[in-house]
């Protein structure tokens, strides 16, 4: 029995995933590889047209954050995701996703702190300020974090019905 | 871990990889896989397999290292 | 920005792609492939969504550290796009996963290398009325070029591997 358990344990550690979680993860990858191109077409598209409220580097970041987050809560929604370390500790979730929030809001009120037009936070010569970066980036962490512990929460409260999670 | 089981059980029907493949509704490169050992088929693919060669699962996916 | 792509032309390129998308995603006109091949070209495309990935972050690096402009501000995104679906195709390739179930692979040879010759010969075509982008390579100028040696690339790379099939076959 123990043996059996610390081959069992041997084999997790090479293989992380198991065959359903495999089968999962290779959609949401093709998912993220075909969004990502879109939004960058699009951005393209956006600013060939004459449209320059964003930098074209924010643009191209912009995507690539867009599209991990789009593959991440993919994969966390159906059980397909383990969390670095390998730890599913809701204690640590719950610590990031309020940190992120936190920064989230203290960069947002910074923005609105030094220059506000129109109620809309802070352009430079007609296209949005770098900052908005950091908001994009905590926000879609922060997304993350939470589409996590709502799963969680969602298991938890379909175990305690007595349903299969 | 070869599947030598499958390679042989093949072989008495006189199936190439191909025709094999054909039979399944696979790719031949995935008949060439499993025989290496280099991929292990899900259930349904296992079953199938052993319709085509109308063999058990036993006969053709059994590891030997369970036998006591 | 130079413009050059007026906007009904976007207009049908988006309408194509996103076509293009829907076949690709949806049941219809779909190439078979089986499990094998499917896990496989999941890691193909992880291969090419990374590849994506970390080539957009190091222009964004070498932009930044190096203080370098491209010309074409939508150049290093179309470059990004292009690399990832070439890395893509050549690890679907080497993994026997490119082609479906029921594909022929001497039609999939000719069918890519059409469209190879045919944008090498337009690309090399805009490279000499250009005089070697002298004047700035710019998505417009340098798309036949980039598509023609993606081209190239995934060809050679199915042409060795049919090879190396049909020497390790019974």
């Amino acid at each position: 029995m123990t043996d059996e358990r610390n081959n069992n344990d041997r084999r997790r550690a090479a293989e992380p995933y198991d065959e359903r979680q495999k089968q999962i993860r290779t959609k949401c990858f093709a998912h993220a590889f075909f969004v990502m191109p879109v939004l960058l077409f699009c951005n393209i598209a956006l600013l060939d047209g004459g449209v320059p409220w964003f930098d074209p580097t924010f643009s191209w970041l912009a995507s690539v954050i867009l599209a991990v987050t789009l593959a991440a809560m993919e994969m966390i929604w159906r059980e397909a995701w383990i969390p670095p370390g390998g730890s599913y500790s809701a204690w640590w979730s719950v610590a990031s996703a309020v940190l992120l929030i936190i920064g989230l809001a203290a960069k947002v009120a910074d923005i609105f702190r030094n220059e506000v037009r129109w109620g809309i936070a802070p352009v430079e010569n007609g296209i949005l300020a770098s900052d908005w970066l950091y908001i994009l980036t905590l926000g879609c962490m922060a997304l993350i974090e939470l589409g996590y512990l709502l799963r969680l929460l969602v298991s938890r409260l379909k175990d305690s019905n007595g349903e299969e999670p | 871990m070869k599947n030598l089981k499958l390679k042989a059980a093949r072989a008495a029907m006189d199936l190439s990889q191909q025709a094999l493949a054909d039979r399944v509704g696979v790719s031949r490169q995935t008949i060439v896989a499993i025989e290496k050992g280099d991929y292990n088929p899900t259930i349904n693919l296992c079953r199938q397999i052993c319709r085509a060669l109308g063999k058990t699962l036993d006969e053709l996916f059994w590891e030997e290292e369970y036998d006591d | 920005m130079d413009g050059s792509m007026s906007v009904m032309g976007t207009a049908v390129l988006a309408v194509v792609l996103l076509l293009l998308i829907w076949r690709v995603l949806t049941a219809k006109g779909q190439a078979q492939f089986d499990e094998r091949q499917l896990l496989a070209r999941g890691a193909a495309y992880r291969a090419g969504f990374y590849t994506m990935l970390i080539f957009l972050a190091g222009v964004y690096l070498a932009m930044n550290l190096l203080d370098w402009q491209p010309h074409d501000a939508a150049l290093p995104a179309f470059g990004g796009m292009c690399l990832g679906v070439t890395v893509f195709a050549c690890v679907a390739v080497v993994k026997d996963a490119y082609l479906g179930i029921r594909q022929k692979p001497k039609q999939a040879l000719l069918m890519i290398g059409l469209v190879t010759v045919v944008n090498l010969a337009l690309g090399a075509a805009e490279l000499t009325h250009s005089r070697g982008f002298s004047g700035g390579m710019t998505v417009a100028n340098s798309m036949n070029l980039v598509i023609g040696t993606m081209g190239l690339v995934i060809l050679l790379t199915l042409a060795a591997r049919l090879a190396a099939d049909r020497r390790c076959g019974e």
